[in-house]
C-alpha cells in the first residue's frame, strides 16, 4: 500500500474516514480541496461574492457534522455538490427574491465590437442572466454547462428524474437564449474558453 | 416532427443524449429548416459562452479565513463533553443547526455548562467545576414538573422530584404538545402565568413565558430557542418550557408557523442552539 499511497492523491473516503476517527487534520485538507468547487457553486447560483463566501463557511462547518451521514456511495463530490445546491437554495428562500440582479446587466445593448472583445464584459453578462433565472434552473446549468456533469449525476445531486433533468435543462437554457440572443456574438467571436 | 417538438428536444440533442433514432429525426429536420437552424445555432452559442465562464477562487486571505473558522468550529466540537461517545458516533448525532450563527454563543455557555453531570439521570450535583456562581443559580432555580399554560393531558412522565430537576420530554410528548395547545389570541405570544405570583417572582424561572423572565438565564433564551425552531419563517410562540431531551437540556417549543395553520414542536438544545427535534 505504500507504493501506490506514494504517488496518488489520498482518496476523499479515505481522508473522511480519517476524520471520522478523530483526525480534525483530514478535514482541513478536505475543505483545501473542495473549497473552490463549492465556492463557485454558490457564486453562480446565489450571484455575490460576499454571499458565496458566507455560505462557503456555512457549509463546510455544517460538513463537520453531517459528513458522518455519508454512507460511501456514490462520489463524494457527487453529494457534496447536492448538500451545496440544497444549502443554497434554502438560503435563497429565506432571503427572499431581490431585485438587484436585474440592474447587473444592460437592457438592450447593441452588440458592437467592444462587446465582442471584453471578454469579461461578457461573463459578467452571463452571469447576470443566469442569476435572473429560477433557483432550480441556475442549479442544473451550473451542474451541466458550467461543471460538466453527466445528466445521471445531475439526476442523483438534484434527487430528479432524469426526464425531469432534460426538460429543466432545456428549459433553463431556452430562457436563457432568449435573454442572450440579440447580443449573440455573430460570426468568428464565439464564446472561448 | 414538428418544429415545436423539435425545439423542445435541441437541449437533449446537443448533449448527445437522445437516442439514436430521435437525434437522425432531428439531423434531417434541421437539415432542411432555417427556423430550427437558427435556434440550433443559438443554442450552441449559448452552451459556449456558458463553458467559457471562468472559475472563480477565493482570495488567499478568505482561504485562510475559511479554514481558520472551520478548524475552529472542529476544536469545539472535539472539546464539547461527552466522553462515552466515540468521534463518528458523536458526529451522528442530530445536525448542527445556526452553529456559524451562535459560535460566539457556544464558547460562553461551554464554559458556562461544562459539567459531566448533565449526562447523568435528571439530577444536577452542586459541582466543583469552574461554574460562575450566578449561573449555578440560575441551574438550581430551574422548577421541576412542567407547568405550562396549557396542560398536555397526554405528556409522558411525571414531574421528576426534586427543585433544579427538569421534566424529560420524549419525540412523543412533543407531538402531543403541539396537538394539545392552544394558541393563545393573536398578539399573546406567550401563554399565561402559572402560579401567578410565585412563577413571575423567580428570576430563573422558565415555565413563566414572559420574555424578560426567560432572557436571564444563560444567555440562550426561549425567543431564541423558537427563532431557531421557525427556521426563517414567521411565527408566534405558543408555548415553551425548559425540560430534558434526548438528555440534554432543552428548550421545549410549540409555534404556529404564520400563514398556515401549522403548529411546529421542537426541542432545542440549550446553550449551543441545537435543534434536536421538530414535529414533522
Amino acid at each position: 500500500m505504500g507504493a501506490i499511497m506514494s504517488w496518488r492523491p489520498t482518496d476523499d473516503k479515505v481522508l473522511i474516514d480519517r476524520y471520522l476517527s478523530g483526525d480534525l487534520p483530514a478535514f482541513s485538507e478536505l475543505v483545501k480541496r473542495h473549497q473552490t468547487l463549492v465556492y463557485n457553486l454558490c457564486y453562480r447560483i446565489v450571484g455575490s461574492v460576499p454571499e458565496a463566501e458566507d455560505l462557503t463557511q456555512e457549509i463546510f462547518i455544517r460538513l463537520l457534522d453531517k459528513i458522518a451521514g455519508w454512507r460511501g456511495e456514490a462520489k463524494f463530490t457527487t453529494w457534496l455538490y447536492r448538500v451545496a445546491v440544497n444549502h443554497c437554495r434554502d438560503y435563497l428562500r429565506r432571503r427572499g427574491p431581490e431585485t438587484a440582479e436585474a440592474e447587473e446587466w444592460p437592457a438592450d445593448p447593441a452588440p458592437g465590437p467592444e462587446l465582442l472583445f471584453e471578454s469579461r464584459e461578457t461573463s459578467d453578462t452571463v452571469f447576470a442572466a443566469i442569476v435572473s433565472l429560477p433557483v432550480d434552473f441556475r442549479a442544473v446549468i451550473f451542474l451541466r454547462d458550467i461543471e460538466g456533469l453527466s445528466y445521471d449525476e445531475i439526476s442523483t445531486v438534484l434527487n430528479i428524474e432524469l426526464g425531469t433533468v432534460k426538460s429543466r435543462l432545456a428549459r433553463a437554457r431556452a430562457r436563457l437564449t432568449q435573454i442572450l440572443e440579440p447580443m449573440a456574438p455573430v460570426g468568428h467571436q464565439r464564446g472561448r474558453k | 416532427m414538428n418544429c415545436r417538438r423539435i425545439q423542445e428536444i435541441l437541449s437533449t440533442y446537443i448533449d448527445n443524449e437522445l437516442p439514436a433514432s430521435e437525434a437522425h429525426t432531428v439531423r434531417e429536420h434541421v437539415a432542411g429548416c432555417d427556423r430550427c437552424a437558427e435556434r440550433l445555432e443559438a443554442l450552441r452559442g449559448v452552451v459556449d459562452r456558458l463553458h467559457g465562464l471562468p472559475r472563480m477562487s477565493m482570495s488567499p486571505d478568505t482561504e485562510r479565513r475559511l479554514l481558520a473558522e472551520v478548524e475552529a468550529v472542529a476544536s469545539r466540537l472535539r472539546d464539547e463533553p461527552a466522553p462515552s461517545r466515540s468521534w463518528s458516533e458523536f458526529l451522528r448525532r442530530p445536525a448542527l443547526t445556526y452553529l456559524t450563527a451562535s459560535a460566539a454563543a457556544l464558547v460562553i455557555a461551554v464554559a458556562v455548562w461544562t459539567s459531566g453531570s448533565l449526562e447523568k439521570g435528571g439530577r444536577r450535583d452542586t459541582m466543583s467545576s469552574p461554574v460562575p456562581r450566578e449561573s449555578m443559580k440560575a441551574l438550581e432555580a430551574a422548577p421541576a414538573s412542567g407547568t405550562m399554560g396549557v396542560q398536555p393531558s397526554d405528556a409522558a412522565g411525571a414531574p421528576t422530584v426534586g427543585p433544579s430537576a427538569l421534566k424529560r420530554f420524549t419525540k412523543e410528548d412533543v407531538d402531543a404538545l403541539v396537538r394539545t395547545s392552544a394558541p393563545q389570541s393573536e398578539d399573546r405570544a406567550f401563554g399565561p402565568v402559572d402560579d401567578a405570583g410565585k412563577a413571575e417572582g423567580s428570576p430563573a424561572s422558565s415555565t413563566t413565558l414572559l420574555p424578560k423572565t426567560a432572557k436571564q438565564d444563560s444567555g440562550f433564551s426561549l425567543e431564541r430557542a423558537a427563532s431557531v425552531a421557525a427556521a426563517g419563517n414567521a411565527y408566534t410562540l405558543v408555548t415553551g418550557e425548559k425540560g430534558r431531551f434526548d438528555d440534554r437540556e432543552a428548550w421545549i417549543v410549540v409555534i404556529a408557523l404564520e400563514g398556515r395553520d401549522r403548529r411546529v414542536g421542537a426541542a432545542i438544545a440549550i446553550p449551543d442552539g441545537r435543534l434536536l427535534y421538530r414535529t414533522p
